[in-house]
């Protein structure tokens, strides 16, 4: 008996894509530039496996994006991501390699293989110390990222520690387009404003805000900033509400005065009614972030200002006198990541490399300036 | 009770000390130490008890070199003058460090090296002038070429560093290869027992045909196994050629360390700019009214909406793709499809 999914035929409603000519042959190339190894993660819409570049044996992270013909195919997320990952080149932001469809039609996207995320660091208090230097560097690597995504009409809408992600030299990429968008147009296409992860939203978005701006990823940012100095969540709210309130409460409560026209957006509420709070000063960042200096404070400040058209630009941002004055940003490869998976990573490596199985990988040819025997040659007093 | 000599080379219990006279004979613990400015020798003690308190002159008289505590060290070959030698080899040849590769013909090269060799020659045998001149080409050439002696160093020490990856790498293949090998080998010995047992069962029972599918059963098995192995053995060649390639690349490129230059805080990053060579926002726009309309509505405005960063996108995209020629370049026709990559930057990666 034949089953419908398995003939691949010309059918022009079948679920599936058909590559043929030209195409198929470049999508076979593709496929076998990489090979696919473990798996390392599965998420709702994709399961991610570690794998290699056949040529250069770089290891890369291949997503296999999940089909579901039942509801309306690919999601949403992946779509987002592809489609802005593409187009966003950029030493901050994470590298798409290739993308590809497998041998059962699944769609497979390479990903530039990275070695852990800033939270993981963040949260493991007892194995990492670091101080201004390198925040400093964090910070700068972060905003040149996002002022990438910005200056090409792009929003991230999803920055949070666990999406700045680092590679083994510790440069540190942005990653997750998943909730990305581009810059909205003037007129009626609005958009949504249940985005950011809720610990990092801004307070425009609670207030139901349709437009708005790259000002919304500063705010994230401007909040991963105080939590890379905190090692905690500066406002970590159990509900939307709750949020709001945490808000309210710590950076000042969001009025006419410090936020002109704020009362006129949709779901406007004066969350902390009884106890409405000025904006925070200088004074409230040099009592909670005495680590840092004054100007690094400052840009904290306008990082997180209530009003989004006061709040700094990454450009601006980037043009902060902290970044200038001692201690400089650590260097990339300096700067801490995290030990132990890299440990794995190299066991896992190890067991790949089963490679000289036949032992002809032996030195001879190591003899590297091949100039002809008869060339006189020196003993090498040096190494000695 | 037998004194054990401390190396086969000083074995002398006559050997003793210039300055002090005090022998192996009486102090069979003595350690004897030469300096490399005159290589006279002398123990331990003697040395702890001259020069602890800073540069002195040399106790052996007639003989004026200043020496120092630090440089003491015990002597590597019983012959003073190879150990004159070596020592005067190996500082040339950290001086003299140029690579084969540096040079057009291997005529130059051999050239280059009987330099060496002559200046080499007159530091060791040559009469006071002529070790003074040796001396002071040396000097003069270390002076000059100051900066390629320390790339060639750090090139020397890079290499040696990647050869030894490879080393350790190519141990490790070898030995999971050689895991890998023993762990088949026992999987193959256990299928023939397996088949065996089975067989025996089959034919026990007196069906032929079950005898039959036991058969064909394991030749299946065994073609899977052969199959499943030349699949292996092709990723191996594709995973070890890769790897060959990439160590052969730290082999052949050793990254140089940059010069320590003060570094300046460049704010977007090493060579990115945000300029545009066609156009410049002037800011603020005189405007537009539709888009003006949209934005001073409280609601637009008051949730963030710029209308600054508006006309920025609107000319960025305008520009965007400008010099790209599709098909001119592969690599470049492959980054800037999309166009917003070419406008703005020189990327750095």
């Amino acid at each position: 008996m034949d089953t419908p999914t398995l003939s691949v035929s010309a059918d022009a409603d079948a679920p599936v894509m058909l590559l043929t000519g030209d195409i198929a042959r470049f999508n076979d190339e593709t496929r076998d530039k990489y090979t696919k190894g473990q798996k390392i993660g599965e998420g709702t819409y994709a399961v991610v496996f570690k794998g290699h570049e056949k040529v250069t044996g770089r290891p890369v992270a291949i997503k296999k994006i999940k089909i579901s013909s039942a509801d309306d195919g690919m999601s949403l997320d992946s779509l987002r991501e592809i489609k802005h990952l593409q187009e966003l080149h950029h030493e901050n932001i994470i590298e798409l390699l290739d993308i590809f469809v497998g041998k059962r039609h699944n769609i497979h996207v390479v990903l530039e293989h990275l070695a852990g995320d800033l939270e993981g660091i963040i949260r493991d208090t007892k194995n990492f110390l670091f101080g201004s230097s390198e925040i400093k560097s964090w910070m700068a690597m972060s905003l040149r990222g996002l002022w990438w995504c910005h200056i090409n009409g792009v929003l991230h809408r999803d920055i949070k520690p666990n999406n700045l992600l680092y590679t083994t030299n510790g440069v540190l990429k942005l990653a997750d387009f998943g909730l990305a968008r581009n810059f909205g147009e003037p007129g009626e296409v609005r958009m949504t404003a249940q985005v950011i992860t809720r610990w990092y939203r801004p307070p425009e978005l609670f207030f139901g805000a349709r437009s708005y701006s790259s000002a919304v990823d500063v705010f994230s940012l401007g909040l991963v900033f105080a939590e890379l100095i905190k090692r905690v969540p500066l406002l970590a709210g159990d509900s939307d509400v709750g949020q709001l309130q945490l808000i309210a409460r710590t950076l000042g409560t969001p009025t006419e005065s410090n936020w002109p026209g704020v009362s006129k957006l949709p779901s406007y509420v004066i969350p902390n009614a009884d106890d409405v709070k000025p904006e925070a000063d200088r004074a409230f960042y040099r009592m909670n972030f005495f680590s840092i200096s004054q100007s690094g404070q400052d840009l904290m400040r306008f990082m997180l200002r209530l009003d989004p058209r006061k709040r700094i630009s990454c450009r601006q941002a980037l043009e902060s006198e902290w970044f200038k004055e001692e201690p400089l940003p650590t260097k990339p490869e300096n700067l801490p990541i995290k030990k132990d998976k890299e440990a794995l990573e190299k066991v896992g490596q190890d067991l790949k490399r089963r490679a000289g199985f036949d032992e002809r990988m032996d030195g001879g040819d190591l003899d590297v300036g091949n100039r002809g025997s008869k060339v006189a040659r020196r003993l090498d007093f040096g190494a000695m | 009770m037998p004194v054990l000599p401390r190396s086969a080379d000083v074995n002398d219990t006559d050997e003793y000390c210039p300055v002090c006279k005090s022998s192996r004979y009486l102090n069979p613990n003595i350690r004897f130490l030469i300096e490399p400015s005159c290589y006279h020798k002398m123990c331990g003690s003697c040395v702890d008890r001259l020069f602890s308190g800073g540069p002195a002159n040399c106790p052996v008289a007639g003989c004026h070199a200043r020496l120092r505590h630090n440089r003491f060290r015990t002597q590597t070959f019983t012959d003073i003058a190879v150990e004159r030698e070596v020592d005067a080899r190996r500082r040339i040849s950290k001086i003299f460090n140029k690579r084969a590769e540096e040079f057009k013909t291997p005529r130059e090269w051999d050239d280059y090296l009987e330099s060496i060799e002559d200046i080499t020659f007159s530091l060791i045998q040559g009469t006071k002038e002529e070790k003074a001149a040796a001396e002071k080409k040396l000097n003069d050439y270390e002076e000059e070429n100051r900066d390629e002696i320390r790339k060639n160093a750090q090139r020397a020490a890079a290499e040696r560093k990647a050869i030894q990856a490879k080393e350790k790498a190519i141990q490790d293949a070898t030995r999971l290869a050689r895991e890998h090998a023993q762990k088949e080998l026992k999987e193959e010995l256990e299928e023939q027992e397996e088949r065996k047992r089975r067989q025996l069962q089959a034919m026990e029972s007196g069906d032929l045909k079950a005898v039959e599918d036991v058969k064909k059963e394991f030749q299946a098995r065994a073609e899977r196994r052969k199959r499943e192995a030349a699949s292996e053995a092709a990723r191996m060649r594709a995973m070890k050629i890769g790897q060959e390639m990439a160590l052969q690349a730290l082999i052949d490129a050793p990254k140089l360390e940059e010069d320590e230059v003060e570094e300046v805080w460049e704010p977007l990053g090493k060579g990115v700019s945000d300029k545009s060579e066609f156009y410049e926002l002037g800011l603020p726009w005189p405007g537009n009214d539709w888009v003006d309309n949209y934005v001073s509505r409280p609601e637009v405005s008051a949730g963030g909406y710029s209308k600054d960063e508006y006309y920025e996108r609107c000319l960025f995209e305008a520009f965007a793709g400008l010099t790209v020629i599709v098909g001119q370049s592969d690599t470049s026709a492959k980054t800037d499809e999309v166009g917003r990559t070419d406008v703005r930057i020189v990327d750095p990666s």
